[in-house]
């Protein structure tokens, strides 16, 4: 699996130059960006109104860090496909995994947050 | 970046009023404020005394507290709506003349002198069984609060000391209760005081022309002078402010001095500010406490009660929050006048009721 990731990793860094793949980046940010703003400030102002309600904002802040994760890999990607119309690396197996990786993140700080910070902070 | 522009373009056009719109909801502050169920915290977080530390404490006592919104957003306030448990209305007195920032400073101000107060009632009720326990308190006339008119309303803070003013013929007044008495000939007089930092500073207090007042309120606080006070207390940060955990600091504190485990194993939690006197005065917020209280379940629940004809009346209020969200109130919900009241319950439940005289 590990093997395969580098390979993917290899033919992407190959097929990209490094001024593209930051293009993309940053332009896959701000329109994430866009969307993250006002649904985490909502989510925020929901969490003070129902503060009883706390462990379950934080599942649920979790699942929609998870969302904003998949959105900013589908615009990474669809940046990338504008640039280049025949794309022989295998993106979607690529970002698959490195979505996986930064969920797991933010699963740790989600839980971290729930049995650790949360009942430091709340006294 | 543009690639991406160019590709969603239509989208962004035709979402941006929304968008906007949404964004405005989102920021700008009503003249509202919104109460919603917190939770419980239980006071050993956030004070421990250097004494009985063997003893073994089977439950617990914890203040209560719940979430108060001061000028909610528009969001806010809509989706406070959604549940019975919330309770909005429009802003008045004080709160409306403060600022957020400042209404925090009071409410930390609040909680900051009723920790004191529950330290000086606590030790000195334990001191009646223990004479090694021992007390110390100084007396410190505080700013309290300030009217609009106020003359260099910024340069003078919400806590900062009252040292003493410059009245009539140069008289000195540095007790707070004669400054009317000795300020009647000129307009402007010079008061001093001292900040948190330590540091001294007059200002020239000038009376407004229609009422006549400085606009300045001063209120006497009794602190614990800690160095001479045994045994010693340590408190923690918190982020919850306000007097109404007043009483259930005391009885922790009391607590963690006597030998005998007050708790007995229960879930002790309550609300009502402490007086030096012993009394327990009241709070705001009774129907969302209640809700607290009901959601994690404590098996005790101390409320302020003086009077059962005043409509306002903290467990006349409780117990119409009971009936209207349908909560049985028998057997948690303990209506209280003073700490001994309280101690009075613990130790006798079934007594405490029977003398009892709504």
């Amino acid at each position: 699996m590990m093997k395969k990731y580098l390979e993917i990793t290899k033919s992407y860094k190959e097929e990209f130059t490094t001024k593209e793949i930051l293009s993309a980046i940053y332009g896959a940010f701000i329109f994430t960006l866009l969307i993250a703003l006002p649904a985490l400030a909502a989510i925020g102002q929901i969490i003070s109104v129902y503060l009883y309600y706390l462990t379950f904002w934080v599942v649920l802040l979790i699942i929609v860090m998870i969302l904003l994760n998949m959105l900013f890999h589908h615009f990474l990607k669809k940046a990338l496909v504008l640039k280049k119309s025949e794309i022989k690396t295998d993106l979607n197996t690529l970002f698959l995994i490195d979505q996986i990786i930064i969920d797991i993140i933010f699963v740790i700080i989600g839980l971290l947050f729930i049995f650790v910070f949360i009942p430091i902070l709340m006294v | 970046m543009n690639e991406l522009t160019k590709a969603y373009w239509p989208y962004v056009k035709v979402l941006i009023l929304p968008y906007l719109f949404f964004a405005f909801v989102l920021f700008y502050p009503i003249g509202y404020y919104l109460d919603t169920p917190g939770g419980i915290t239980e006071v050993e977080s956030i004070i421990s005394v250097d004494y009985n530390q063997d003893k073994d404490i089977s439950g617990t006592i914890s203040s209560t507290y719940i979430v108060s919104i001061i000028r909610p957003t528009f969001f806010q306030f809509m989706i406070g709506q959604f549940s019975v448990y919330n309770n909005a209305n429009i802003l008045t007195g004080s709160y409306a003349n403060y600022t957020n920032e400042e209404n925090a400073q009071i409410s930390f101000l609040d909680k900051e002198t009723s920790v004191n107060a529950a330290v000086i009632l606590a030790y000195q009720e334990a001191q009646k069984d223990n004479p090694e326990i021992s007390i110390d308190t100084f007396e410190k006339v505080m700013v309290f609060g300030k009217a609009n008119y106020m003359s260099f309303y910024d340069d003078i803070a919400f806590g900062d000391e009252f040292l003493y003013a410059m009245g009539d013929q140069d008289v000195i007044i540095d007790d707070f209760t004669l400054i009317s008495t000795y300020t009647t000939e000129k307009d402007s007089y010079e008061f001093f005081f001292k900040n948190d930092k330590g540091e001294e500073y007059s200002r020239i207090l000038t009376k407004d022309p229609e009422t006549k007042k400085f606009g300045l309120t001063l209120k006497l606080y009794y602190l614990v002078n800690k160095e001479n006070t045994y045994p010693n207390y340590s408190e923690r940060n918190s982020n919850i402010g306000g007097p109404s955990g007043g009483l259930l600091q005391t009885l922790a504190i009391y607590n963690m001095l006597v030998e005998e485990d007050i708790t007995a194993g229960r879930k002790i939690a309550g609300t009502g500010t402490i007086n030096y006197d012993g009394s327990v005065g009241y709070i705001g917020g009774t129907e969302q406490k209640i809700i607290t209280a009901y959601i994690n379940k404590v098996d005790v629940f101390f409320i302020p009660y003086h009077d059962s004809n005043y409509y306002y009346d903290n467990y006349m209020e409780a117990l119409r929050a009971c009936e209207k969200h349908g909560i049985d109130p028998t057997g948690w919900l303990v209506p209280v006048r003073t700490f001994a009241d309280s101690l009075s319950y613990l130790a006798d439940p079934e007594g405490y009721w029977e003398g009892f005289v709504l």
